[in-house]
C-alpha cells in the first residue's frame, strides 16, 4: 500500500495543475484503480513473470536433475540444437503455419458473413442463434480430442455403413468430389472445392467467438444511421459498405488477432503437439523450453506485424 | 451480505422471469422475439412483386438453405452420438440400421459410465468447474472494471501484459508452473492433483483464457454510460459500493456469459488439467482411456462417442438455460467500443 501511494504522489506533480478538490478525487481514483486490478498484479508478479523467467533459464541450461533443480548454464546450445540438429522443428512450424494461413481468412470471412445473416430479421432467428453458438461452448478441449479420434461418426459419414441399407447418411467426400467434378469438369478444382466442404466443419466450430464479436458489433451500430441512409435512398449494398463495414472494422482487427492466437496456441496445432512431445520426456525438457520460446517469439512477432499492418486500414470513430 | 442475497435473487429472477410458471420452451423464446409489421395484401403486392422483391426472395431462399445446412452440420455429430449411445452391439455393425437402432440397449452408456467412473468424475468436474468459473468471473469483473474506469500509472502496460498471457502458449510456462505447485512456496507440499493450482491461478487472473474474460468485461464496462456511476458518487457512495450495487447488476447478462464460458471451457479443458492435475478423477482426464480396455474396434468407437456425449450433455443443458442471457449480452453489450 505504501509503495502505491508513493508512486501516485510522484506522478501527481507531473500532471497539469488542477483545482485542489478535483486532484484528490483523481488521486483516490488512481489508488483504487490499483486495488481493483490487484489480483492481476499479484498473479503476474508472483506466478506469471517468475515462471517466464524460469522457463527462459531452462532453455539456457542442460538437463541436470529433475526439472531444473540444478541448472547448468550452457549458453545458446539448446537454441543451436533446436535450429540445426532437430530440423523437424522448423519444418513443423513452417508447414503448420502455411496450412493455417488460409484458414485465418476463411474463418474471418465466414464469421463476418454469418454474423450479418444472424443480424437480419427472419422467422426462427432465435433458434438459429442458439444452434450457431453451440460450437462456442462445446468445440474445445476434450471434444476436439474426440473429434480427432476415428469414430463411428466417420463411418456414418464415409457411407461405409450404408452399402446394404441405402439412403444418404451424411456427406461423403468421394461423392462430393464426383459431383463437383461433373459440374465443373476440372479435377484440380474439384479437389479444392470438396476439401473446402470438408474443412467447413472445422471452420464452423472454430469461428464461434468471432461470430459473437462481429454480431455484437453489428448490434451496437445506432439504428439512426440506417434510417438516415434509408431516407437518403441508399441501397442495401451501399449501406453495407458505407455503414456496417466501416463501423465494425475495428472488430476485424480484434477478430483477426483472436483467430491467429486461437489457431496457433490450440492443443491440436501441429507445432504445439510437437513441443508437447519433448516436454513429456525429462531428458529433453530444456530443449522443449527452447522450442517453445522460439515459437512464442515468432508468434508475438507475427501478431505484432499483423497488428501494425491492419491497424492502418481501420476506421476509428474518434 | 444482504446485497449479495439481493444480487443472487436478481439473477434468479432473470433466469426464471415467470417464476417457473411458463414452460421451458416459452421461457427460452420470450427473450428474443422479432417484432413483425402487419400489412394488407395490396400493400404487400405493391412492395414485393417486382424485380427487387424477386431478388429478396432469392436471398431468403439462399439464406434459408445456408442456415439449415450449417445447423445440420453442427447438430449432426450430436445426433450420431446420440444414436450410437442408444445402440446395441449388434446395431453398430448392422448395415441396415441407420438412425433408429433396431434392438437398442444402454450397453454403451453403462460401459462408458463404468470406465469413466462417471458419477464421481462428474461431481468432481462440476465442483471444479464451478469454483474455477466463479473465481474467473469475480476476477474478470473486478479487474475489467479497474481497467475500464480508472486511470493509473502503468495501466496500459498492465493491460498488454494481461493480453500477453493469452498470446504466449501455455506450454511455455508448463514446467515452471508444475515445479511451483509441486513444491508450493518452496516447501515440500505438493498441490499437484488437487483443485488448488487451478483455483489459485484463476483467482489471480491466470486461469484458462482468463485474459479473454478480462477483456470482455473491460469492453462491457467501457460501454456503460459514465452518468451511472457519477450519480452514485454524488450521492456519496464509495468506489466499492458503486461497483457492487450499481455496476455489477447492470452487467448481469455479460457476467452470465463469462461464467458460461469459464464453466464450459474448464469442463472440457485438456491443457491445464493434464498439466497440473493429471491424476484427479475428472471427466477430461478419464476420457482419454475410456475405450482402452475394449478389444473390438467398432465397440471402441462406440464407447468413445458415448463418452463424448456423456461429457458434453450436461454442458448442452446448461447452455440451453443460459443462452437467452448470453444472446442478450451480445445485443446490448458494449463488447464493442
Amino acid at each position: 500500500m505504501a509503495e502505491k501511494t508513493a508512486e501516485v504522489t510522484v506522478s501527481a506533480p507531473a500532471k497539469k495543475p488542477a483545482k485542489k478538490p478535483r486532484l484528490s478525487l483523481e488521486r483516490k481514483k488512481s489508488l483504487f484503480g490499483y486495488v481493483f486490478v490487484s489480483p492481476v498484479i499479484l498473479g503476474l508478479a508472483l506466478i506469471y513473470i517468475p515462471s517466464l523467467v524460469q522457463s527462459i533459464q531452462y532453455s539456457f541450461s542442460a538437463n541436470a536433475g529433475r526439472y531444473g533443480e540444478k541448472n547448468i548454464y550452457v549458453g545458446w546450445d539448446n537454441y543451436h540444437d533446436a535450429l540445426f540438429v532437430e530440423t523437424d522443428f522448423l519444418q513443423t512450424v513452417y508447414s503448420s503455419t502455411i496450412a493455417l494461413l488460409p484458414q485465418i481468412f476463411i474463418i474471418l470471412i465466414f464469421a463476418f458473413f454469418m454474423a450479418n445473416i444472424l443480424n437480419q430479421n427472419f422467422r426462427g432467428r432465435s433458434i438459429a442463434r442458439v444452434i450457431f453458438f453451440i460450437p462456442v461452448v462445446l468445440s474445445t478441449g476434450i471434444v476436439t480430442y474426440f473429434d480427432n479420434l476415428s469414430s463411428l461418426q466417420d463411418q456414418y459419414q464415409s457411407g461405409e455403413k450404408l452399402d446394404v441399407g441405402g439412403g444418404v447418411a451424411g456427406f461423403n467426400t468421394m461423392e462430393i468430389e464426383a459431383m463437383v467434378l461433373s459440374a465443373l469438369g476440372s479435377s484440380g478444382l474439384a479437389t479444392v472445392v470438396s476439401g473446402a466442404i470438408e474443412g467447413l466443419y472445422t471452420v464452423i466450430t472454430s469461428s464461434g467467438v468471432q461470430m459473437l464479436i462481429f454480431l455484437s458489433g453489428l448490434q451496437s451500430i445506432s439504428i439512426n444511421m440506417y434510417e438516415a441512409a434509408k431516407v437518403e435512398g441508399a441501397t442495401g449494398w451501399e449501406v453495407f459498405w458505407k455503414i456496417s463495414f466501416p463501423m465494425i472494422s475495428p472488430l476485424i482487427l480484434v477478430n483477426l488477432l483472436y483467430t491467429v492466437i486461437d489457431l496457433f496456441t490450440s492443443m491440436d496445432n501441429a507445432t504445439i503437439s510437437f513441443i508437447a512431445k519433448y516436454y513429456e520426456n525429462v531428458a529433453t525438457y530444456s530443449l522443449a523450453s527452447a522450442f517453445s520460446w522460439m515459437y512464442a517469439v515468432l508468434l508475438l512477432l507475427f501478431v505484432g506485424v499483423v497488428y501494425l499492418l491492419v491497424n492502418k486500414l481501420i476506421v476509428y470513430q474518434d | 451480505m444482504d446485497k449479495i442475497k439481493e444480487f443472487i435473487l436478481g439473477i434468479k429472477e432473470k433466469l426464471f422471469p415467470s417464476g417457473g410458471k411458463k414452460s421451458f420452451l416459452a421461457e427460452m423464446r420470450s427473450g428474443n422475439k422479432v417484432p413483425r409489421e402487419k400489412v394488407d395484401w395490396e400493400t404487400w403486392k405493391r412492395r414485393n412483386l417486382n424485380l427487387n422483391g424477386l431478388g429478396k426472395l432469392v436471398w431468403i431462399i439462399l439464406r434459408f438453405v445456408i442456415i439449415v445446412g450449417i445447423s445440420y452440420m453442427i447438430l449432426y455429430p450430436f445426433l450420431v452420438k446420440f444414436v450410437v449411445a442408444l445402440s446395441s452391439t449388434e446395431d453398430i455393425v448392422d448395415n441396415t440400421v441407420m438412425y433408429i437402432p433396431r434392438q437398442g440397449s444402454t450397453y454403451f452408456i453403462e460401459r462408458a459410465m463404468l470406465n469413466m467412473n462417471y458419477w464421481t468424475a462428474f461431481i468432481n468436474t462440476a465442483l471444479l468447474s464451478l469454483i474455477v468459473a466463479a473465481c474467473q468471473l469475480f476476477v474478470a469483473s473486478v479487474v475489467g472494471y479497474g481497467f475500464a474506469r480508472f486511470k493509473f500509472k502503468g495501466r496500459d502496460l498492465l493491460f498488454v501484459m494481461v493480453l500477453l498471457t493469452l498470446m504466449i502458449p501455455a506450454q511455455t510456462i508448463q514446467l515452471p508452473l508444475f515445479v511451483r505447485f509441486s513444491h508450493f512456496l518452496g516447501t515440500d507440499l505438493s498441490l499437484i492433483n488437487t483443485y488448488w493450482p487451478l483455483v489459485i491461478l484463476s483467482a489471480l487472473g491466470l486461469g484458462l483464457k482468463n485474459g479473454l474474460y478480462i477483456y470482455l468485461m473491460r469492453q462491457f464496462f467501457r460501454g456503460l454510460p459514465k452518468e451511472l456511476e457519477n450519480s452514485a458518487y454524488i450521492d456519496g457512495a464509495g468506489f466499492f459500493r458503486t461497483f457492487f450495487s450499481i455496476m455489477l447488476p447492470n452487467a448481469a447478462n455479460m457476467m452470465i456469459t463469462v461464467f458460461l464460458f469459464g464453466f464450459t471451457w474448464q469442463w472440457t479443458d485438456t491443457t491445464y488439467n493434464s498439466m497440473l492435475l493429471p491424476k484427479l478423477e475428472i471427466l477430461a482426464n478419464k476420457a482419454a482411456n475410456v475405450a482402452s480396455s475394449i478389444k473390438d474396434e467398432a465397440q471402441q468407437m462406440a464407447i468413445n462417442d458415448t463418452a463424448c456425449l456423456l461429457i458434453i450433455l450436461p454442458l448442452l443443458i446448461v447452455f440451453l438455460f443460459a443462452q437467452r442471457y448470453f444472446i442478450q449480452s451480445i445485443e446490448r453489450s458494449g463488447l464493442v467500443e
